[in-house]
């Protein structure tokens, strides 16, 4: 198992964060305006404070007036519960701002990775969407709730006292701000490298969560194989890897508040050297300088804040980007506009169908017709196409050239989901959710009553070992179903199948871990449950497809031979030696 | 917590450091009013430039000492933090590959993930914010204090009034927020499970359209943890303007008071003020108590959560013996194994005894569910085994080492689990530096070469998760080839051709005889096929977690029982029809 890789080059299309939120933001336009209002008149609230007092010094305690005092007290404490009660809305509000909008955020992502293509999601692994779903968007959180709207209002504190210091003294604010271009060349230039850095280490992130994941689903394998050791430094290099790309984040953000810093002290040393000279050449007063210093710290603190905030600008910006560039992905699978819905009956017909995973030719010009109601099987060697038939059919991928039809239309003409819940499939792969037996073979859907489990599983030979489980249909699965023998793990997708009463029935080596005796049963029970329905099984146990009304050899991607199992027989082509194999020669070697 | 003051102490100098930098910082930060002042001094009163340029100059110095020594104390803070995380996320990563297989059963991955890479994160921020906050408050809040009872002690009393109120507040949101911050680390972590259920899932999730379902269950954990985040708003969204207005209301009082005791000249006015000034820098560290309280909490339960893992039994961690003996594998022996899984009640081995000799092949075959996984997952030691029950040489495994024990074996597991790499890294697991040699040997015996041959990339072919880019029968091929590679003295194999058609099965068995012979190991098989089963030395029959029958193939053919019937099933019918068409 190699390290995973991701490139850390800088996505070609810069994506800009407020653009790729804005269509989660723009659903709560009240809800920012309150936020926004309401954090605005605490802050306004806030700093009247101080006017107050400097009136009770100069208007009541100065000339004595006790009962002044104690009017003016009133009016302080309105002011603080006032700046109080929209200290708690603003907090409350941008808090629900920003779960709202995450959250809409998520189930975006999910929506999106419910539709986006198998071929895609092959691809990618797993652990990179676990981490866009997860940790990327709580990254988003953090910045809405941590402030995105105080940042609002730190620029109208920030504006609104350079129109102060402009007022106070328009010579001696030239001089301070003379530093103004130094601040934002370096904001621009670490918003660049902080934004890379950041870049780099969500994507190391990325790759402990991919490594993480694949490892844990395949622990015992790495027990087995004595891997202990190795993978375990793998991960260290990862790990290392993060922390560096991490610190190297850190640093450079922590180095970027510092000289914010510095230049407010360099201001500082500005204004008392510059103000001196002017007071000593009198051409201001002496308390412009007090009164000028004081106004720089409202200056400089809310460009601090700005760098604070900026590291969860600059992470939110990161993971935004990683965000958008799946919910921006359009590899799904394509639907007309006007899809049909007709009733589908279950004739299919295969017309010259054509189709490659990558280079290679899988199938090759396949056709075939199966009429409403046909049991078809499926033989041929390991990798020959046979499951790839059945991946085209439920559009999992489309095919490239021909055509297949489901009672005469075009299956891309059909509504995507009304095609596949016509259909059934028992996977080649089974898959268990962590859920009671009941909801795993429902799959959550409430319509399906417990008498029609029953029935599907006494058929399928399967309630037996239902009944045996602690809370029978209630009792509660492990991860991917490890309680349970591989066996039972495939008559559980069967009965989950057979519920669901579909049209098109699609067995791909459905019965390949069940034993001989269970696997008999399950015939039997399928012949009553699917009576008269289509039906398409992949079988290497020849002795499973005998009954089958025809048989088609696929070799290579080819459709080779097409007949009953008699006919197949006489024919002495591909299935007979199949057959035979199977049978004859080890009756002989053993006999 | 433990690890944390574990790790402080572990870094005792550096951190001494820190601080040592941190007050430097604190007091050339005192320092700057100060000089402040004397330049406003010498401006209003001396009046001479080159006096301000010294003051300018002190000013600068002061400067560089607060920003320089921010940024080295922060930098080393981050480093340090850092590097905490990075032991903590490698001690989680071991303890994983240590922790028993039914561990994993009822813990799910996302949520193991998600406490290697979520919860690092609430750790790391309180090693880096709350540290040094909490430190500053200290500093700061004992020097404002000071000042406060020296310029008026009758104020000050009055004054500390609205910061007991703080405590009693600070007390009621600690206990509260501890729940939820619980609840919200819980509820991220079943969200990065549902989230990789459904992924792992999603082609049987497709074909049944059951998305909306699955939805639903992600967005009703979404919904509880927008929830939970809202109740940690409504107290955040007291706690934090509370003590904003807490400062406010003391202003007020100091105001109040201190402006009648000024009135009453008992105060100066300059003092007043003066007072009033300490307050607004007491308020900083209060404001930053509110802060450091959310920041540990939350660390304290992200530390809670990795601690369980870490403090989890590993597997065999009551073994006492743990020897390396001499192997030679030429016995495997199961004595009177009765098993059944942790906390449930069946049993689902009921005293087997078996005895495998060098060189022999043993299959295993019997109904779904009679145990025969379950038998070679004890013999492989995924699960603890009953004492005294199995040995190899006649040595007890329970006094082996684990890891030692385990190199001995090489197995495929019945669902050929596959990694997400190329196909030469897959088949090269079990012994990373073989040769391309060994790779295409182990790969010819698989009967997979051929297969391989026509990727475009060969043997460097990515093959996707969990291998979706492959065929069943390719996969199930591919497993095999990474377990003959490894050339083991006990090859195990879980149902390893049920994905394959004949023609190749009966080219891989003739393959793996004469690999086996080779090799002279020590062979356990598991099938449902008789074309796999007949020519093993010894074939076990289990039915319901006993052994029904045991032989080789003519004495069980003549006992009549489930083998002969799988014989007839399997072969005899279809031999007759293929006799009678022909
Ligand atoms: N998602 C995919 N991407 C690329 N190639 C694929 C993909 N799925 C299958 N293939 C390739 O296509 C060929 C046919 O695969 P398919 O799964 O249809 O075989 P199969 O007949 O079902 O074989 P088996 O009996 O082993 O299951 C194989 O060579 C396989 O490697
Ligand atoms: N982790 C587990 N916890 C509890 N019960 C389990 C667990 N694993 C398996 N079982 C139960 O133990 C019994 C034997 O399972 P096992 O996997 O050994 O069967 P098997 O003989 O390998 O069957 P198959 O041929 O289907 O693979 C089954 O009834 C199964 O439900
Ligand atoms: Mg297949
Ligand atoms: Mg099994």
């Amino acid at each position: 198992m190699m390290i995973p890789e991701i490139n850390n080059q800088p996505e070609k299309t810069q994506i800009n964060i407020l653009k790729s939120l804005y269509p989660f933001l723009k659903k709560h336009k009240r809800l920012i305006l309150l936020a926004s209002f309401c954090l605005l008149f605490s802050t306004i609230l806030t700093s009247i404070q101080p006017l107050l007092l400097r009136s009770a010094i100069d208007n009541y305690i100065v000339p004595s007036d006790y009962p002044g005092l104690v009017r003016l007290s009133l009016i302080f404490l309105l002011l603080i519960a006032g700046s109080f009660l929209f200290n708690y809305a603003g907090t409350i509000t941008s808090f629900l701002l920003a779960q709202r909008t995450i959250i809409d955020l998520r189930f975006a992502m999910f929506k999106k990775l419910l539709t986006l293509s198998v071929a895609f999601m092959g691809k990618t692994p797993l652990g990179v969407l676990i981490t866009r779903t997860t940790n990327d968007t709580e990254n988003l959180n953090e910045l809405m709730s941590s402030g995105a709207l105080q940042l609002i209002n730190n620029i109208i504190l920030l504006i609104s006292t350079v129109v102060f210091l402009l007022f106070l003294n328009a010579k001696l604010t030239v001089v301070v701000l003379f530093l103004l271009p130094v601040v934002i060349a370096l904001i621009i230039y670490f918003s660049k490298t902080l934004r890379q850095a950041y870049l780099i280490s969500r994507n190391n992130l990325t790759r402990i969560n991919i490594y993480m994941q694949e490892n844990l689903s395949g622990i015992s394998l790495i027990k087995v194989f004595s891997r202990k050791e190795l993978n375990t430094k793998f991960f260290k290099q990862i790990a290392s890897d993060y922390k560096q790309s991490m610190y190297n984040a850190l640093r450079k953000d922590i180095m970027f508040r510092q000289l914010i810093n510095f230049s407010s002290y360099i201001s500082q040393i500005a204004v008392i050297l510059y103000g001196g000279y002017m007071v000593m050449t009198g051409e201001t007063t002496i308390g412009t300088i007090p009164a000028f210093l004081a106004y720089l710290t409202h200056f400089y603190n809310p460009l601090r804040d700005l760098g604070e905030r900026f590291n969860i600008i600059q992470n939110a910006a990161a993971s935004m980007t990683k965000i958008a560039t799946i919910l921006d992905n359009d590899d799904t699978v394509p639907e007309i506009d006007q899809p049909v819905k007709t009733e589908i009956q279950g004739n299919i017909s295969f017309e010259k169908v054509c189709f490659r995973y990558d280079t290679q030719w899988v199938l090759k010009e396949v056709s075939f017709d199966i009429q409403k109601g046909e049991k078809i099987a499926i033989v041929g060697p390991t990798g020959a196409g046979k499951s790839t038939i059945m991946n085209l059919l439920l559009r999992f991928y489309d095919f490239e050239k021909g055509c297949i039809k489901i009672d005469g239309v075009d299956i891309r003409d059909y509504e995507l989901k009304h095609l596949r819940s016509n259909m059934a499939i028992v996977l080649q792969d089974v898959f268990i959710f962590k859920d009671t037996i009941r909801n795993n073979i429902t799959m959550g859907n409430k319509d399906i009553s417990d008498e029609a489990i029953i029935k599907a599983a006494k058929h399928l030979n399967a309630w037996d070992f239902i009944l045996n489980q602690p809370r029978g249909l209630d009792s509660e699965l492990t991860v991917e179903g490890t309680n349970l023998s591989h066996g039972q793990k495939q008559l559980l997708t069967f009965v989950r199948t057979l519920v669901h009463n579909p049209k098109i029935l699609l067995l791909d080596e459905a019965t390949s871990s069940v034993d001989t005796q269970t696997e008999k049963l399950i015939q039997q029970g399928i012949e009553k449950l699917m009576h008269g329905r289509t039906s398409i099984v992949i079988a290497h146990r020849l002795s499973t497809i005998i009954n089958s009304d025809r048989i088609f050899v696929i070799e290579k991607g080819v459709l080779a031979e097409t007949g009953s199992h008699h006919e197949l027989l006489k024919k002495r082509g591909l299935y007979y030696q199949l057959y035979s194999i199977q049978f004859a020669q080890k009756i002989e070697q053993n006999i | 917590m433990k690890r944390v003051i574990g790790y402080i102490r572990e870094n005792k100098k550096q951190y001494s450091l820190i601080l040592i930098v941190l007050l430097l910082v604190d007091i050339a930060q005192l320092g700057i009013p100060l000089v402040v002042r004397s330049a406003i001094n010498n401006i209003s009163q001396i009046q001479e430039m080159n006096q301000l340029v010294v003051d300018a100059a002190w000013l600068l110095f002061f400067a560089l000492i607060v920003v320089s020594g921010r940024y080295i104390y922060g930098a080393m803070l981050r480093n340090l933090a850092l590097s905490f995380d990075y032991q903590n996320q490698t001690a989680l990563y071991e303890k994983y590959l240590q922790l028993p297989d039914s561990f994993f059963h009822t813990h799910e991955i996302g949520d193991l993930m998600s406490r290697l890479s979520h919860d690092t994160l609430s750790i790391r921020r309180f090693m880096i914010m709350g540290l040094i906050s909490a430190i500053d408050i200290i500093f700061m809040g004992i020097a404002s204090l000071v000042m406060m009872i020296y310029l008026s002690p009758q104020l000050s009393l009055i004054a500390v009034l609205p910061l007991i109120i703080l405590i009693f507040i600070t007390r009621y949101v600690s206990k509260h927020i501890f729940g939820i911050f619980k609840k919200i680390q819980q509820t991220f972590g079943s969200i990065t499970s549902s989230v990789r259920e459904t992924l792992v899932g999603m082609k049987v999730i497709r074909t049944f359209t059951r998305e909306n379902y699955y939805f639903q269950r992600f967005s009703d954990l979404c919904s509880s943890y927008l929830k939970i985040n809202m109740n940690l708003a409504k107290l955040m969204g007291v706690f934090h303007p509370s003590i904003a207005m807490l400062i406010s209301l003391t202003t007020l009082i100091v105001y109040l008071i201190g402006g009648k005791l000024v009135i009453d000249n008992v105060i100066t006015l300059g003092n007043m003020i003066a007072f009033s000034q300490y307050i607004q820098t007491l308020s900083w560290p209060m404001m930053a108590f509110g802060f450091v309280v959310n920041l540990y909490q939350r660390a304290n339960i992200s530390m809670k959560r990795i601690e369980e893992i870490l403090q989890t039994p590993s597997a065999f961690a009551l073994q006492k013996i743990k020897l390396k003996p001499s192997i030679e594998v030429h016995n495997i022996c199961f004595k009177n194994l009765t098993f059944s899984y942790p906390e449930t009640q069946k049993t689902v081995l009921k005293n087997i005894s078996l005895n495998v000799n060098k060189n022999e092949i043993v299959a295993l075959t019997g109904l779904t569910g009679s145990g025969k996984t379950t038998l070679i997952s004890l013999l492989l030691r995924f699960w603890e085994n009953p004492p005294d029950t199995i040995y190899l040489d006649k040595i007890n495994i329970e006094t082996i080492e684990l890891d030692y024990y385990r190199k001995f074996f090489s197995y495929v597991s019945q669902d050929s689990f596959l990694f997400s790499t190329t196909i030469k890294e897959n088949i090269t697991f079990g012994k990373p530096d073989a040769t391309m040699e060994e790779i295409l040997e182990a790969s010819r015996l698989a009967e997979l070469h051929n297969d391989i041959e026509i990727f475009d990339k060969g043997y460097d072919t990515l093959i996707g998760e969990r291998g979706v880019t492959l065929s069943g029968g390719q996969k199930q091929r591919l497993s095999l080839a990474r377990a003959l590679l490894v050339k083991a003295p006990v090859l195990i194999l879980d149902d390893p051709l049920s994905a394959v058609d004949p023609e190749t099965e009966e080219k891989i068995v003739a393959n793996i005889k004469k690999y086996l012979k080779e090799n002279s190991s020590i062979c356990l098989m598991i099938s449902h096929k008789i074309s796999s089963l007949a020519w093993a030395d010894q074939i076990v029959v289990l039915a319901n977690g006993n052994i029904l029958e045991k032989g080789n193939h003519d004495q069980l053919i003549q006992q009549d029982g489930y083998y002969a019937y799988l014989y007839n099933k399997q072969f005899l019918d279809g031999w007759k029809e293929l006799n009678d068409d022909s």
